[in-house]
């Protein structure tokens, strides 16, 4: 258990000095976790879930694999009759990257693994910069998860598409088939929780992360069964998120938490969606980004504060 | 008359038998050494190979967006060397050239080491190599992955039954005369493998008819093995693999590599066993000719794969062709083109070039550049995704293998090469019956 | 330790951080805006039209406002304007010009594109949560129209009428006095349950005879089984109600995983496919089984 610590500490000590407070939460989450890792497996030993409800559930270790299962099994089916949306107002993000963090947060990601990431577009010299958040799309055509060899992605009758991370061989084949960069992989030991020790692996969540599996943006499967809105949108200050069921017709903004019809807002400020041209048909609507708060002069600089290398791409 | 005749054949039938039956009796020192060498490159592999079981595939240069690296540079690589089996046996074969006899076996054996090899370096590129079964347990129809494992296992029976069949009638006739000349052991395998071929007519009726079926056979089944690999790439939506000709594309880049690995085999077998007058220049005159008209399809192919995007210039098209033109990858890009590509068709097109150093030497400038074609159809592509790379630490927008990959990706070529090698020594390289038949000697009078 | 020194100087830094910016922020805003005063009549018209422009231009930042004595929100949390301190320290124009001009290092953009008017109107409804506040415009009385509904509000209950699609919201009040009344000119919001928040329908100020109608909008979907969940509320209280109707158009859901699909997403692969690769597979493998059987015809003519 000493290797999670080392590992994350000198492989990425580079990396993480940029990221203080990250580091201090680490070192104290790692810490905690050598320490509690020292027990030794014992028959009596308890594993832990979150139920349908939100609440830790323990288990004896006999009855763990009929609990991987009902997870395994409620997370593969969905939810029926919901078709979930996003639709992201690109006019309002500020870049505050409230969305990353908390993604960060519930996924037990690393500094660098994104879920969602807060990109800066640029569709031509002329055109100015804008933010552009950038979470798994939820394609009703998803090139992923057709290319997958054993159904370890997988979408939902909700729409949503999911990785599996107890049956993922780690071939990569839907990094490489994404067209959004939307999939990350776990190169490495997973960064050290505590509350993952002993917990059954819930696919809603892709929590406890596993080395050398596959993780993405999940909308939040686990909120939306019980009826809250995704990490991200419910973090975000600035009224970018708007999440909810198409079915309904009705969206709620994750700030405001004002409901809006969804048909509506969609033809009204002109919606879009994401290189509609590859027919991946995304879940994922964006607000064309008019009328900005903030004007974006943009210096050069990565988030890291490093100089970026010049970027060829225009979105 | 008769008599004489006899006696002639039988001393031509004895050279031919104790030339050919040379390697496998004698130790030689360069052999020894080459297999010390090789198991040491495995051994090197197999200690980061732990390293990487350990760690997970961090210890690669690989990353979110460069997620393929030269482990799958190397498995399209393997798959295309092994393809070699299937043009010259089957599709040289089958058109009647008699040229292709002392070529056949050694491409047999290049083309079943290459295949495993292909197979073993998937797995070494799995992030849960553990979870294997999983492609047996939960496969899905639809994935080009699990129609890869099928041809993938359908190339290597089919590859061995056609190392196995046509060297039945050398089994015999080895299993009739080493004995005592060999350690036992080797003996018992020659017994076994000869499956009491004795050369009766029957016997040999049989023979001719399941090769004329296999080789058929293996056709299809090799174009489907490169098609499908080719389609590992061709079946996403990035630029630089969104092609409709990558199938064949794959296929012709495939058998340049292979003639390529054939030649250099022919030359160093040829040397190392003294197997001059079996193997003759008249042999690489041909297998020369052979390499030109493949490098020229695949040249044809190449032409259309860069000009057609080239001329439209299509947004992504644009920056992945300007890599490879004039950016980050130019130098590999047209070092791979000129030595894998160019040069070998101008310098095939003169006779002085067509002996067996020059093509030994073009040989390896095939196998080598097919390799590095090979990393410039899979990393740039990877590394120009459709949207931005940003917020992630810098070398996630470039891919340098790390010495662990490549001592473990030099492990698994060394693997194919062992394989090769250990063949190659066991069993003579070319046919003894073959050989025999076509200097009108009637063999099994002598069994 | 060195690591939470680190976090400790980081931390530190943080809230200085932001203390300076609060404290220090200039907004470029001169003397002679400072003094300026409302345009506009300080009036419930002026007042409700704030309100909406803040609904649609500034909520999704700002958030409710509540009558507080301080701003708790820090940055990047934009601050409560309820607070009695902002409230204080602002004069009429400051609060223009602010909106107007926008401070780019809070995140605060410039609101020019909107209407002076527009502004002002902001203004005035940011005032309502001010009690001390002393508007420089007339304050125009409410006309006996909009006369606000004094006494205590009971209860409210829904009625539909599913033929025509209308809510009927009736409210159960009491008088100064304590008598039943009726109750007139209070605004009662119609929602519909949704997924994750209540879909406002509308807003409607009741009669007479304490009653609120709202016409359904038809063409909003309702559940699997036609129904839809209607919740009104009493605006500024915690008195609501919801009831199941069946109105609306009913969802045609049909499970999109249900069908096989070509190169579908998940393991439903079509029987064609399935048959097409089986029988390939098999064939080539039988072949191959053939060729196998034929080295055991082979072995068995071993004996001459």
């Amino acid at each position: 258990m000493d290797q999670n610590n080392t590992t994350v500490s000198t492989t990425r000590r580079g990396f993480l000095k940029k990221f203080g407070v990250t580091l201090g939460t680490l070192g104290v989450v790692s810490a905690l976790g050598v320490v509690s890792s020292c027990n030794t497996a014992d028959p009596n030993k308890k594993f832990r879930f979150l139920n349908a409800e939100g609440e830790w559930v323990e288990v004896d270790i006999t009855k763990m694999d009929v609990h991987l299962t009902e997870l395994q099994k409620r997370g593969r089916e969905g939810i029926p009759g919901k078709k979930f949306v996003m639709v992201i107002d690109l006019a309002k993000c500020q870049n505050a990257r409230q969305c990353m963090a908390a993604c960060q947060t519930a996924h037990h990601l690393k500094p660098e693994q994104h879920h969602i990431n807060v990109l800066r577009m640029e569709n031509d010299d002329l055109t100015g910069h804008y933010f552009m958040p950038k979470p798994c799309q939820h394609c009703d055509n998803p090139p992923c998860t057709k290319v997958c060899p054993v159904d370890a992605t997988f979408q939902r009758q909700d729409g949503i598409v999911l990785i599996d991370n107890e049956r993922c061989i780690g071939c990569r084949f839907c990094i490489a088939a994404c067209p959004y960069s939307a999939r990350i992989f776990n190169w490495t030991e997973p960064k050290p929780f505590e509350e993952d020790i002993d917990r059954i692996y819930d696919v809603e969540l892709n929590v406890p992360q596993k080395k050398g599996t596959i993780s993405k943006c999940l909308f939040s499967a686990d909120r939306l069964r019980i009826g809250k809105l995704p990490y991200c949108v419910s973090a975000c200050p600035n009224g970018v998120y708007w999440f909810g069921d198409a079915n309904e017709d009705v969206v709620t903004n994750g700030t405001s938490k004002e409901s809006t019809r969804l048909s509506t807002l969609l033809e009204e400020k002109g919606a879009y969606t994401l290189l509609p041209e590859l027919g991946t048909k995304p879940s994922v609507y964006y607000l064309p980004p008019r009328d900005r708060l903030i004007k974006y002069n943009y210096d050069g600089k990565n988030y890291l504060g490093e100089d970026e290398p010049d970027n060829p791409h225009h979105g | 008359m008769s008599e004489i005749k006899n006696q002639d054949e039988k001393a031509v039938f004895e050279k031919i038998k104790e030339d050919l039956l040379r390697p496998v009796k004698t130790n030689y020192w360069g052999y020894n050494a080459l297999i010390v060498s090789l198991l040491t490159l495995i051994a090197a592999a197999l200690y980061a190979y732990y390293f990487q079981l350990r760690d997970g595939l961090g210890v690669t240069a690989m990353t979110d967006y460069v997620s393929w690296g030269i482990y799958i540079a190397s498995f399209v690589f393997f798959v295309a060397v092994a393809l070699v089996g299937m043009l010259i046996s089957a599709v040289v074969g089958l058109v009647g050239q008699k040229w292709i006899t002392p070529v056949g076996r050694i491409a047999e054996m290049i083309a079943l080491a290459f295949v495993m090899m292909a197979g073993i370096i998937i797995v070494v590129d799995m992030g849960r190599p553990d979870r294997l079964l999983n492609v047996f347990l939960h496969f899905r129809f639809q994935s080009p992955i699990f129609w890869d494992v099928t041809v993938v296992t359908t190339y290597v029976a089919i590859s061995t039954l056609l190392l196995l069949l046509p060297m039945l009638p050398d089994l015999g006739i080895m299993r009739n005369h080493l004995k005592g000349e060999v350690p036992q052991w080797k003996w018992m395998l020659y017994n076994i493998l000869s499956l009491g071929w004795v050369g009766t007519p029957k016997q040999y009726q049989i023979l001719h008819r399941t090769l004329r079926v296999l080789l058929i056979l293996i056709i299809p089944v090799a174009m489907s093995i490169h098609t499908v690999t080719s389609w590992l790439s061709a079946l996403t939506l990035r630029a630089g693999w969104d092609s409709t000709i990558f199938g064949p594309y794959y296929v012709s880049g495939a058998f340049v590599a292979g003639s390529g690995a054939v030649l250099v085999a022919m030359y160093f077998i040829r040397r190392g066993y003294g197997l001059q007058n079996y193997i003759t220049d008249y042999h690489f005159d041909k297998m020369g000719k052979l390499m030109v008209l493949v490098s020229l399809v695949y040249l044809y192919f190449n032409l259309n794969e860069f000009l057609v995007p080239g001329y439209k210039m299509k947004t992504h098209d644009a920056i992945h062709l300007h890599t490879l033109f004039s950016g980050e990858y130019s130098l590999m890009f047209w070092l791979t083109q000129t030595f894998g590509l160019i040069l070998p068709i101008v310098l095939g097109l003169f006779k002085k070039m067509r002996k067996p150093f020059p093509l030994m030497l073009i040989g390896a400038s095939l196998v080598i550049g097919a390799w590095y074609k090979r990393v410039i159809i899979i990393v740039p592509t990877l590394i120009h995704a459709h949207l931005p790379i940003q917020n992630v630490p810098k070398d996630f927008t470039e891919y340098n293998p790390t010495g662990m990959e490549i001592t473990i990706t030099i492990g698994v070529i060394a693997t194919a090469v062992l394989i090769v090698a250990i063949l190659a020594k066991l069993f003579p390289v070319v046919p003894i019956w073959e050989t025999a038949h076509e200097k009108g000697v009637d063999i099994e009078k002598d069994l | 330790m060195n690591t939470i020194l680190k976090f400790a100087v980081i931390a530190v830094f943080i809230f200085w951080n932001t203390n300076v910016s609060n404290a220090q922020t200039d907004w470029g805003i001169s003397e002679e805006q400072k003094s300026e005063t409302l345009k506009i009549p300080f009036d419930q018209a002026n007042q409700e039209a704030g309100e909406a422009i803040f609904n649609t231009q500034c909520k999704m930042c700002h958030n409710e406002m509540s009558v507080v004595p301080v701003n708790t929100r820090l940055l990047p949390l934009s601050p409560n304007l309820g607070s009695q301190e902002i409230q204080k320290k602002n004069s009429d124009g400051e609060l223009f010009y602010k909106i107007t001009l926008g401070h780019a290092a809070t995140g605060m953009p410039p609101f020019d594109r909107l209407s002076e008017d527009d502004r002002w109107k902001l203004v005035t409804y940011i005032r309502t949560f001010y009690p001390d506040y002393q508007p420089s415009t007339s304050t125009v009385a409410a006309s006996p129209a909009t006369e606000k509904f004094v006494g205590t509000i009971k209860g409210i209950t829904l009625d539909f009428d599913t033929t025509n699609g209308t809510i009927k919201a009736k409210l159960q009040a009491l008088d100064e006095m304590g008598n039943p009344a009726n109750a007139k000119n209070v605004k009662v919001s119609f929602y519909v349950k949704r997924a994750f928040g209540d879909f406002l329908i509308n807003t409607k100020k009741t009669d007479g005879q304490s009653i609120a109608l709202e016409q359904y909008p038809l063409d909003l979907p309702a559940d699997t089984n036609g129904y839809i969940t209607v919740i009104a509320t009493v605006d500024g209280t915690s008195i609501t109600t919801s009831k199941e109707v069946k109105f609306g158009e009913k969802i045609h859901y049909k499970n999109p995983l249900d069908e096989p699909s070509l190169w579908g997403p998940r393991d439903n692969a079509p029987l064609w496919l399935k048959l097409t690769y089986i029988l390939v597979v098999l064939g080539v493998w039988i072949t191959i089984g053939w060729a196998a059987f034929q080295i055991f015809r082979i072995y068995n003519l071993r004996e001459r």
